[in-house]
């Protein structure tokens, strides 16, 4: 039998950039997390958000939301339809997710599905306006909002967190795997006259 | 650097900086202007009046305008890769080490000898290309096409590969305000102070619009300094962003009704980024596309002054009048010593007081109108200029430049005047295109002669000259409103306050289009040089309306859009069909109402990055393995791995088919579209998209399945695999994975949305390995270990289980596209690039080898397995031989159609394999089928080849192909004819599709 | 043209992908005129210069087929719900 150990690798080992020097656009390649799509399945979502509330302690969005409680975050990425996030990597998530949510939801593994990124910085609204079609002003993306939507051509998850030092906006951005490399170009490229840095 | 080097520099004011000198190159010459010129204030400052030659008649053309509505200061801008044609002098910021170059001359400026064709003009004229050309029909491609080509375009593209780069940004604003003259900075300023979040768009480097090239006051004070306080005071807000050097170039539809915050509209604009200089900074493009989504937009983008058609009105030298003023006043350029002004306007006269208080010498104002209001003429008294009533100028002198104009006064009187420039005004022309741009027409108006806009897109007001208000008062005062206005309808207020006093002007405009009694060429259109002869001969051949009189004459299609003249065109025509202007209309507006490069539209999004590129988790092991990639659909996928020693790619892929169809061979296949199906309804779900059955697919087992769409033609195939109760997982093609979903998804939202069925794309998810040759198994088993037992009897063909290798949840799938016993292993994609390693480290010992996608063709085809080339969307189950796959016991997509007589049709075309009779006579995908002796006409072809290899199982090319009536003609000798690429028909032999192991042993063992 | 979604907000025409006629219903598949019903249902579809019910997939949002009301001369958008026989018809 064979002795190689399996151990994730992050969609963007080793990738390179260059941009001015001073950063006021920080990224953070983010430690592989377990997450899983739930989607409600036909009937009243009201057994489901009571399962979820009871068992997961969590109060399932309406709407293009996040909401985190304890281990486990909730982005609302379509009706009747989430992305939950574990905050660590467990080969286990989706089951535990599926026998709490019975028969009310399906669940699918998809911690391998996405690169996920935080973002911050001082200019990182002016960088995703160049990757992203929708409005990320304050007032029109709060604290707490998500999307669904495509940078440069690439379809994305999008939630703001809560601001980070500096009082800058803080997002958190899942990119298909595959588009991962795609994404970093276009990323660095409109982060370049700002100045980028990763994982500072 | 010296005045005596800007010889019509004048010696104080303007907005330069004196103390900026910039050297500049134009046609070989250096020259000097100052920071804050244009290339064409800098070279009318050098005293360069003449700077290209026109686009037909090769004649001398000078600067007429001072803005983006220029038809004649074309230039070649920059050098090398960076050279860029049809550059407007007039909004070319001038930077040190320009280097520009005139157009459309040969050899030089000053001779040119295509000025010849001026000689033969009458060939010339409008409708010349349908007419002069016709016969005899063979001269069009060999002589009349490149001679005219030579002659005629403009500037040289640079023909290499842009070195700069473009960029796309999203903008989103409350309040747009389209231009920063005096009515978009009163309805910026009133929007920003209500609140609203405010983008303001100026297409010149400055802000101010015509304030900085008018003598005026508000409030009492210079113009200029309100336009600097108001700047100011935007700069202060954090929700203002003011984006200058940038054109809004088109209002795209919006959403409205009910349904939307109505009037929510899109907008195109470009931002010149780094135009005005010598090259991008690091880090910056060159240009920046904009897509602007604004809830309200106010037009502000003011008003162009139009010419009056007359005998040589295109002399250098001869000017608009406000473009005058903006060289006086903005540039402190004194366009000539002895000038006179030709207007039909009250604003025209401005341009005589403004010159002569530059210190020219105003020798005459010639004003057609024969009472021009008493306050003028008493103000024109004081500059000793002669004024000429009820007069117009009948003949502009001087090929190289204005020498003197002959003008014809209330008694028909003809005098010749010295001259070297002349200012003239023909009344305004407001800059509405954005308005029309989603079809609404614009209404002619008696009070300023002219189209202003009527019905407005939802979302958008006009304001100022934009909207034919031609005063100072007017602008401000509408520009306050419509910015309050714009801010208020969404919900902001505040502060009003928005008042400023301008003083009274006169603004009358009399309509003078063309002088009856010119002599010579009288032009409406400079850039494409159009006539009013022209006009006249479209007018007697029948093509009146503005739209055929467009086309025949090629007026207004130039980069300019006859801004400054195709009115004067439809006024002609008016005058000669006896209609009035506002009858004969005005043609329709589309975007882009400014040239925009077509890189900024390309933005980012050129070369290999043209578009986003998938990678699979075992990219990086592909690469160290030598790997040579191809773009299949999004992704980059492994076309083969050549070792060191081999002569060509086909010694490689044979040797690797070759290895997995005697040892094992590793493929990733992560680029399969799969689908998660979940729900108690799931297995009715596939019944009903599939046309054969799955709801008897016992759990741990896969089945292929085709599926159709409604029209009765395959739509994709692929295999589903039951993992466990109301669990499938489903792949599709790499190719329709998208179109696949999209399908299901109208299936189970529309069609059934009474069934319990869930999708969730896992494309993304699984990175999946193919394991084939008859190594495989034993290359399973110490891969896995004990995880799972994968012995024939455990884990039989077509078998699936889900289980944990190493804690890892991982999939395991017995199918096969080889044709060999094979597995797909599928992992968690983070975990891909340690799997891959681990399965090649395992296999070590067994000699596997990776293989590509070439391999993967060949050996597929030798077993006659379908890929995009076969399910093109025009073939049926039963043309792929696949007629049993269509359940008759229960209802699918496709059912009824798939009956249809024409899809059932025995001579329809149906896939066949072909061999040639020498073997290695190569065959090519897409060469046709023809009978033995049938010349190769449409009525004889027989069909296709879909797909074609060279077999190294076989030693022999093989091919799959759909033959019309192939099942019946087994064993036929037909030609295959491809006239493109090989020229020699290639005898061969009909067979069965299926080459290697027919009887598919090897799958099972 | 920007299209408001019910559940995603107003979003760029990019993000969707067109399908047509909303009008269109699959014909039962086993009555005897089953096949000129199905050629009339998936070829002959109206195409109005005006208002026009239409499917649209939020394919880059959150997949969800929208029927949406829309002038095919203007590209005004005149109403929108999620598409469906058993959609909410307040949706949006």
């Amino acid at each position: 039998m064979s002795h190689a150990t399996l151990i994730p690798r992050s969609a963007l080992a080793g990738l390179t950039f260059h941009s001015a020097s001073r950063p006021n656009v920080l990224a953070w390649d983010l430690p592989p997390v377990s997450l899983a799509s739930v989607v409600s399945r036909r009937g009243p979502v009201a057994e489901l958000r009571r399962r979820a509330l009871a068992e997961l302690g969590v109060a399932l969005p309406e709407g293009p939301r996040r909401v985190s409680a304890g281990f486990i975050s909730l982005v609302g990425i379509g009706p009747g339809a989430w992305l939950a996030i574990a905050d660590r990597l467990d080969a286990d998530f989706h089951i535990r997710i599926g026998r709490t949510l019975g028969p009310c939801a399906s669940v699918a593994d998809q911690s391998g599905a996405h690169a996920l990124l935080r973002l911050s910085g001082a200019q990182i609204r002016s960088t995703l306006g160049k990757l992203l079609p929708i409005d990320l002003y304050p007032r029109a993306f709060a604290v707490g909002a998500a999307a669904t939507t495509a940078a440069a051509q690439i379809p994305v998850h999008l939630w703001r967190l809560e601001d980070g030092t500096g009082g800058h906006p803080v997002f958190e951005i899942a990119v298909p795997r595959s588009l991962a490399v795609s994404f970093w170009h276009a990323l660095t490229e409109s982060a370049a006259e700002f100045g980028f840095a990763l994982n500072p | 650097m010296s005045e005596a080097a800007q010889p019509k520099r004048i010696s104080r004011g303007g907005m330069i900086d004196r103390a900026r000198a910039l050297s500049f190159r134009f046609d070989d010459r250096d020259y000097t202007g100052y920071a804050g010129d244009t290339l064409a204030s800098a070279l009318l400052a050098n005293g360069i009046r003449r700077v290209g030659r026109s686009f037909k008649y090769h004649r001398s053309r000078g600067v007429l305008t001072a803005g983006p509505e220029e038809p004649n200061a074309l230039v070649e801008l920059r050098t090398g890769d960076r050279r860029e044609p049809n550059t407007r002098a007039t909004v070319t910021e001038l930077f040190a080490g320009l280097e520009a170059r005139s157009q459309n001359r040969w050899p030089s400026l000053a001779l040119d000898l295509g000025a010849v064709s001026s000689c033969f003009s009458p060939l010339f004229v409008a409708g010349f290309y349908y007419k002069t050309f016709m016969w005899p029909k063979s001269f069009w491609e060999k002589l009349y096409e490149p001679a005219i080509r030579r002659a005629a375009g403009l500037g040289r593209a640079s023909g290499q590969p842009d070195p700069d780069g473009y960029e796309k940004s999203f903008g989103f604003c409350d309040v747009l305000v389209i231009g920063a003259g005096p009515a978009g900075l009163a309805a910026a300023l009133a929007a920003a102070r209500r609140g609203a979040r405010v983008v303001l768009c100026e297409e010149d480097f400055l802000l101010g619009g015509r304030l900085n090239a008018e003598r005026c006051s508000i409030d009492g004070s210079d113009a200029v300094d309100w336009v600097r306080r108001v700047e100011a005071e935007l700069a202060s807000f954090a929700d203002v962003r003011i984006l200058r050097r940038t054109s809004v170039f088109g209002l795209y539809d919006g959403t409205a009704g009910s349904h939307s915050a109505s009037g929510t509209r899109t907008f195109g604009a470009v931002e010149r980024v780094s135009d005005h200089l010598q090259q991008p900074p690091q880090f910056q493009p060159r240009q920046r596309l904009w897509k602007i989504v604004a809830r309200r937009a106010v037009l502000a983008a003011g008003a162009v002054e139009r010419t009056i058609a007359f005998g040589g009105n295109d002399r250098p030298g001869i000017m608009l009048a406000s473009a005058v003023r903006s060289y006086v006043n903005r540039f402190a350029v004194l366009p000539g010593r002895r000038v006179a002004v030709f207007t039909s306007t009250d604003d025209g006269w401005k341009a005589a007081f403004d010159l002569s208080e530059a210190g020219a010498s105003v020798e005459a104002l010639i004003d057609a109108r024969g009472e021009p209001p008493a306050s003028l003429i008493e103000q024109l008294r004081a500059t000793g200029a002669r004024l000429y009533a009820g007069s117009r100028v009948v003949e502009g002198h001087g090929s190289a430049g204005l020498s003197g104009v002959t003008i014809m006064d209330s008694q028909a009187r003809r005098t010749r005047l010295r001259v070297d420039a002349l200012a003239v005004s023909g009344g305004w022309n407001p800059n509405l295109a954005l308005a029309t741009h989603t079809g609404s027409k614009p209404r002619w108006s008696e009070r300023i002669h002219a189209f202003v806009p009527d019905v407005l897109p939802g979302g958008l007001a006009v304001a100022g000259a934009a909207r034919g208000a031609l005063t100072l008062r007017e602008a401000l005062s509408e520009g306050a409103e419509a910015g309050a206005a714009a801010a208020e309808q969404l919900g902001f207020s505040g502060a009003a306050g928005e008042q400023w006093r301008a003083d009274e002007e006169a603004s009358e405009v009399a309509p003078l289009w063309f002088v009856g009694e010119s002599r010579g060429k009288a032009f409406v259109d400079f850039q494409h040089d159009v006539t009013h002869e022209d006009v006249a001969l479209a007018a007697r051949e029948g093509f009146r309306s503005v739209e055929h009189l467009k086309r025949y004459t090629t007026l207004g299609m130039a980069t300019d859009q006859g801004r400054t003249s195709a009115l004067n065109a439809h006024a002609i025509m008016s005058a000669l069909t006896g209609r009035s202007i506002a009858e004969l209309g005005t043609p329709g507006a589309r975007p882009p109402c400014t040239p925009v490069a077509i890189g900024a539209f390309a933005g980012p999004h050129r070369g290999r990055h043209f578009r986003p590129t998938r990678r699979t988790a075992g990219h990086g092991w592909a690469q160290e393995q030598g790997a040579t990639f191809i773009e299949a659909g999004d992704w980059l996928r492994a076309q083969w791995f050549a070792q060191p020693g081999e002569s060509d790619w086909q010694a490689t892929v044979d040797r690797e088919v070759k290895a997995v169809r005697t040892r094992v061979g590793l493929c990733d296949v992560s680029t399969l579209g799969k689908v998660d199906i979940q729900g108690r309804d799931a297995a009715k779900f596939l019944d009903r998209v599939y046309s054969n059955v799955f709801s008897t697919l016992p759990v741990g087992k896969v089945r292929y399945g085709l599926m159709l769409r409604e029209d009765g033609f395959v739509l994709d195939d692929g295999t589903s695999a039951h993992l466990s109760p109301d669990h499938y997982v489903m792949s599709t093609t790499t190719a329709n994975a998208q179109r696949v979903l999209q399908h299901l998804e109208h299936a189970r939202q529309l069609l059934w949305p009474d069934l319990d069925v869930r999708l969730a794309s896992v494309t993304e998810q699984w990175a999946q390995y193919a394991i084939a040759g008859p190594e495989s198994r034993r290359l399973l088993e110490q891969a896995l270990g004990d995880a799972l037992s994968v012995s024939n009897q455990a884990f039989p063909y077509l078998a699936c289980a889900e289980f944990r290798w190493q804690g890892v949840p991982a999939r395991l799938f017995r199918i096969s596209f080889s044709g060999e016993l094979a597995y797909e292993l599928a992992v968690p994609a983070q975990y891909g690039d340690a799997a891959v390693r681990a399965i090649a480290a395992a296999g070590a010992s067994l000699g596997v080898v990776p293989y590509g996608l070439e391999s993967l063709n060949v050996m597929r085809i030798e077993k006659g397995h379908l890929t995009g080339n076969e399910l093109n969307g025009t073939t049926t189950a039963a043309d792929l031989g696949m007629g049993r796959l269509m359940s008759t016991r229960k209802d699918f997509i496709g059912r009824v159609l798939a009956q249809r007589p024409g899809l059932t049709d025995p001579r329809r075309p149906a896939l066949v394999g072909v061999r040639p009779i020498d073997p290695y006579s190569p065959v090519r995908s897409g060469a046709h089928f023809l009978s033995m002796g049938e010349p190769p006409t449409l009525e004889n072809d027989q069909g296709y080849v879909t797909s074609a290899a060279f077999s190294p199982m076989l030693n022999s090319w093989i091919a799959l192909g759909l033959l019309s009536r192939g099942r019946e003609r087994l064993g036929e000798r037909i030609r295959i004819h491809d006239p493109v690429r090989s020229g020699t028909d290639v005898e061969v032999e009909v067979v069965a599709p299926v080459f290697f192991d027919p009887a598919g042993e090897r799958l099972v063992t | 043209m920007r299209i408001p979604c019910p559940y995603c907000g107003e979003r760029d025409v990019s993000e969707f992908a067109y399908l047509g006629d909303a009008g269109y219903v699959r014909p039962d598949p086993d009555t005897a005129d089953a096949p000129r019903r199905y050629v009339e249902a998936v070829y002959l579809r109206d195409n109005p210069a005006g208002p026009h019910e239409e499917l649209w997939f939020h394919s880059q949002g959150c997949r969800q087929w929208l029927q949406v009301r829309r002038d095919t001369r203007t590209h005004e958008i005149l109403g929108l719900r999620v598409a469906g026989p058993t959609a909410d018809p307040e949706a949006g």
